[in-house]
């Protein structure tokens, strides 16, 4: 039996949308409904492979297994729970975080992570792929803000972890696992969120320099201050490099770092200290935001600082490709990569060690038919 | 002792030495509760490995003879989680203490878990940096612990519990496996299996090694102690920084009674007896940024009715300030010969009614409860004073305890922040998770241990994870 023999419609009482690289577009309306989905993928022995419905899927690609199904979330859309002076959001999730930030942001919260394109990346979305923000060096990983997530199984049920609140070890954390898991272990149909809040003020740094030795150690040489910055980034330009620098917090407090960033690194440019409401910093955040573009990929070294940045000046000698570096992440943004959200990892796990097959046994614990398709970059 | 068990204590002593293996009664009755002293059991057997590979030779055997093993560090658990299991071994980290390297330049260290957790602050500190969480039990709780139950402390407001500190985990499975996630890496490779085991509550394995994110020690710190003539209002001022975003480190409140035990003891920190609460809270970071958070925090505390606001910079008067906190657990021990400390969250922006709902809980059972909370994160410890000889009482005590945890589910909290379920909240979990998440999260645990021999009969209603799956197996 092929997907097309389903009639989905009298099954699911849903229509399929339309027909994607061979496969239907299933649009469930509830989160029972992508459990049901599951369950008959799981009783027909079908793949299926949750998308956020904002793009059409993508073709499959020579090392990815052809989908029998794709299940839309983009009907699975808005606010849960939302309290202002609570600090904490909870979303369907093909909800684009751009509508958590119009929602947020008044409110004086910002929605962790800051990605590049908030009307494209939907709460779901972000975080099977695990996407952190531009302020991942200050604030972390996504997974330390996800506090909990429902999840559609393929035995058809919908399971939560984790809670709506800042602080809970009741149960295990199965939402630590599944942030950045590519849907492998469920479809997250909900998630809860922790906010931090909104900047007061803010300043940015700036320099070019033709020399990425240069614009190296100037990073190095703001990193090693007592400033917290959100994030120390260099871009890739026709004639050299830019390096940008934020700091955010209150207005006086930005003053003082401001300061001691300049005396590390006097030649670097500053904008000066500003309000962050309705001031140009958040207009210029949001280019910094947007300066790695949708559809790029990114190569998380995934080693902490020193021995990163020979890594990263390797990598700059053997790839042209290079566009960006976060630095104090060893996070590199490469240009027309092939894999746009799941970073390129330089270290996979082997094959039959104890942890593969932890890994095996984990995934076949909650999807014992292999109903989610695994993803080419896992 | 049978002759199977004395065979097992031997061969355990060829792979352990001597000292790795307790089998003589009154070696192992120390053993036989955690801080949650109303429940014991003598374990068949305490062991005690040196290294993780003493641990998983050890582990091998108890696999191979089918034995129900329970970690634990250092028995300051609250929940059960240490308790031992009938016919079980003990495995204990307390010859596991060893700091095994810190790299001050990329922040992290890497030490075996029995090592205590303000040792690890010990062994950085010449290097301007210290490990943040910080329970209160933190002279005495190992790193292994803190990694199970996913500990808390009052500053983690600001840092975050243990989970946001653990880089790497070595985990000795049930089989006797070593699990080698122990590079510091920023981002996991594959699943984010360091963070699923963090909170585990020993169900999952036993950690051997942690490789834990180290933080700078901040320029400035400063604490302030708000008085407040009301309970209700020192959580009104709470919910109102969190709706105001100010951020400091920590957010602590005691109430009357605490108070009142800690001024009575030896203690004493200079609380004023006459109020109804005190509020301490803790910023830190650079001067002006201190100045203008603790401004905030005086100006909403006044707000809300403080009558005083002590604030102190100099190390000697803010660890003046935080003794009584510190020694809150230390005095209540004088109110009656046990304490029962519960735990649980709720939405911060309801602080006010939640508290006062537990309070009452206890008042209608005449119990003795006092409140010391981390209120900045919604996490309630209502402390009830009991005498466990006294069965009439003890009764009351649990009745309470299942009462604060459905009124906290009630109100969209949890059962606990971080303290752990073990086997006190067990029957807690059918109120707050469906049958279906039980069962999840039972066949989660099966992939870590399918025979489930770590830490039986705790964490997961085990009926629960049964019924659903002879409902499962229907369905399909
Ligand atoms: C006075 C007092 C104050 C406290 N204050 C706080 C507080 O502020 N915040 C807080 O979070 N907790 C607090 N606690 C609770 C307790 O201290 C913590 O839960 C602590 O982390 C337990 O550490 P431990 O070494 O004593 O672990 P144990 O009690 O020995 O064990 C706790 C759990 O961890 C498991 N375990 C232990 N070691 C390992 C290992 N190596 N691998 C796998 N599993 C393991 C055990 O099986 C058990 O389930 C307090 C307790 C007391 C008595």
């Amino acid at each position: 039996m092929t997907t097309r023999d389903l009639d989905w419609a009298r099954i699911l009482g849903q229509a399929v949308g339309e027909v994607a690289w061979d496969a239907p577009v299933l649009r469930p309306t509830t989160e029972q409904a992508v459990a049901d989905c599951l369950l008959l993928g799981q009783q027909h022995g079908l793949t299926m492979r949750a998308i956020s419905g904002l793009r059409t899927p993508r073709p499959a690609r020579a090392n990815e297994a052809p989908v029998d199904a794709w299940i839309s979330l983009e009907a699975l859309r808005g606010l849960v729970d939302w309290h202002p002076h609570e600090g904490t959001v909870t979303a369907r999730a093909g909800t684009p975080l751009a509508e958590l930030e119009a929602i947020a942001e008044p409110a004086g919260w910002r929605v962790l992570p800051q990605v590049p394109n908030p009307q494209h990346t939907t709460v779901g979305g972000m975080i099977s792929a695990g996407i952190s923000g531009l302020e991942r060096l200050r604030r972390g990983p996504l997974r330390h803000h996800v506090l909990g997530v429902r999840l559609a199984l393929p035995n058809g049920s919908v399971v939560r972890s984790g809670s709506r609140l800042v602080k809970n070890v009741t149960g295990y954390d199965v939402h630590r696992a599944a942030t950045g898991a590519r849907g492998e272990l469920g479809v997250v149909v909900e998630a809860s969120l922790r906010l931090v809040p909104l900047p007061r003020a803010a300043f940015r740094l700036s320099w070019n320099s033709s020399s990425w030795t240069a614009v190296d150690a100037a990073a190095q040489a703001l990193l090693s201050t007592s400033v917290e910055f959100d994030c120390v980034r260099s871009t890739r330009m026709p004639d050299g490099w830019t390096l940008v620098a934020w700091y955010s917090g209150r207005a006086e407090t930005c003053a003082v770092m401001e300061q001691e960033a300049l005396r590390a690194v006097p030649q670097m440019q500053s904008s000066g200290v500003d309000t962050w409401d309705g001031g140009p910093l958040a207009a210029a955040w949001k280019d910094t935001r947007a300066s790695e573009a949708a559809g790029e990929g990114c190569l998380e070294l995934g080693c902490l600082r020193t021995e990163c940045a020979t890594q990263v000046e390797q990598l700059l000698k053997s790839r042209a490709d290079v566009r960006l570096v976060d630095h104090g992440l060893a996070r590199i943004v490469l240009r027309d990569s092939l894999h746009p959200q799941k970073p390129v990892q330089p270290h996979s796990v082997a094959a039959g060690s104890v942890q593969a097959q932890l890994e095996l046994r984990l995934r076949r614990a909650l999807d014992p038919h292999g109903v989610l398709a695994r993803s080419p970059a896992s | 002792m049978t002759a199977a068990l004395r065979q097992l204590a031997d061969d355990l002593r060829a792979i352990l030495g001597p000292r790795g293996v307790l089998d003589e009664v009154t070696a192992r009755v120390p053993y036989e509760c955690d801080g949650l002293a109303f429940m014991r059991h003598v374990p068949d057997l305490v062991i005690l490995p040196r290294t993780t590979r003493e641990c998983a030779a050890a582990m091998k055997l108890l696999a191979r003879a089918g034995v129900p093993v329970v970690a634990r560090g250092a028995g300051t658990g609250l929940s059960g989680g240490a308790t031992p299991v009938s016919g079980g071994v003990l495995v204990g980290t307390a010859r596991m203490r060893d700091v095994l390297e810190i790299d001050a330049r990329n922040r992290f260290a890497r030490v075996q878990t029995g090592v205590v957790n303000v040792d690890l602050t010990h062994a950085c500190e010449a290097h301007g940096l210290y490990y943040a969480p910080d329970p209160s039990s933190q002279k005495a709780c190992t790193i292994g612990g803190n990694v199970a139950e996913n500990s808390g402390g009052p500053h983690c407001f600001k840092h975050g519990t243990t989970s946001r500190h653990i880089l790497g985990l070595v985990v000795v499975t049930a089989e006797g496996e070593v699990l080698d996630l122990s590079r510091p890496l920023l981002e996991p490779q594959g699943l984010d299996l360091v963070g699923l085991f963090v909170g585990s509550e020993g169900t999952f394995g036993i950690a051997t090694e942690a490789t834990i994110a180290l933080t700078p020690a901040p320029e400035v710190v400063e604490t302030a102690l708000a008085i407040h003539l009301d309970l209700d209002a020192a959580c009104d001022a709470v919910s109102q920084m969190i709706a105001e975003r100010v951020e400091p480190s920590a957010i602590e409140i005691l109430d009357k009674l605490t108070i009142e035990a800690v001024e009575n003891s030896v203690l004493a920190a200079g609380y004023p007896k006459d109020a109804e609460a005190v509020l301490l809270v803790e910023a830190e970071g650079c001067d002006v940024e201190v100045r203008a958070t603790m401004d905030d925090v005086e100006r909403i505390a006044r707000q809300h009715g403080a009558v005083d606001v002590r604030r102190a910079r100099d190390a000697a008067q803010r660890t003046k300030l935080w003794a009584g906190r510190k020694g809150a657990y230390g005095a209540m021990g004088r109110v009656a010969p046990d304490l029962y400390v519960s735990d649980a969250v709720v939405p911060r922006h309801r602080l006010r009614e939640l508290v006062r709902a537990v309070t009452e809980i206890c008042r209608e059972r005449h119990l003795k409860v006092a409140n010391v909370f981390h209120a900045g994160d919604g996490n309630l410890h209502p402390n009830i004073s009991y005498d466990r000889r006294n069965p009439d009482e003890l009764r009351r005590v649990l009745e309470a305890g299942d009462e604060i945890m459905k009124v906290c589910i009630a109100a969209g909290g949890s059962l606990t922040g971080e303290h752990g379920v073990g086997l006190e909240k067990l029957s807690g979990m059918e109120w707050l998770f469906t049958r279906d998440d039980l069962a999840a999260q039972c066949r989660v645990r099966e992939a870590w241990d399918p025979m489930v021999r770590l830490n039986p009969g705790k964490t997961l209603p085990l009926r629960a994870c049964m019924e659903t799956r002879t409902k499962e197996q229907t369905r399909s």
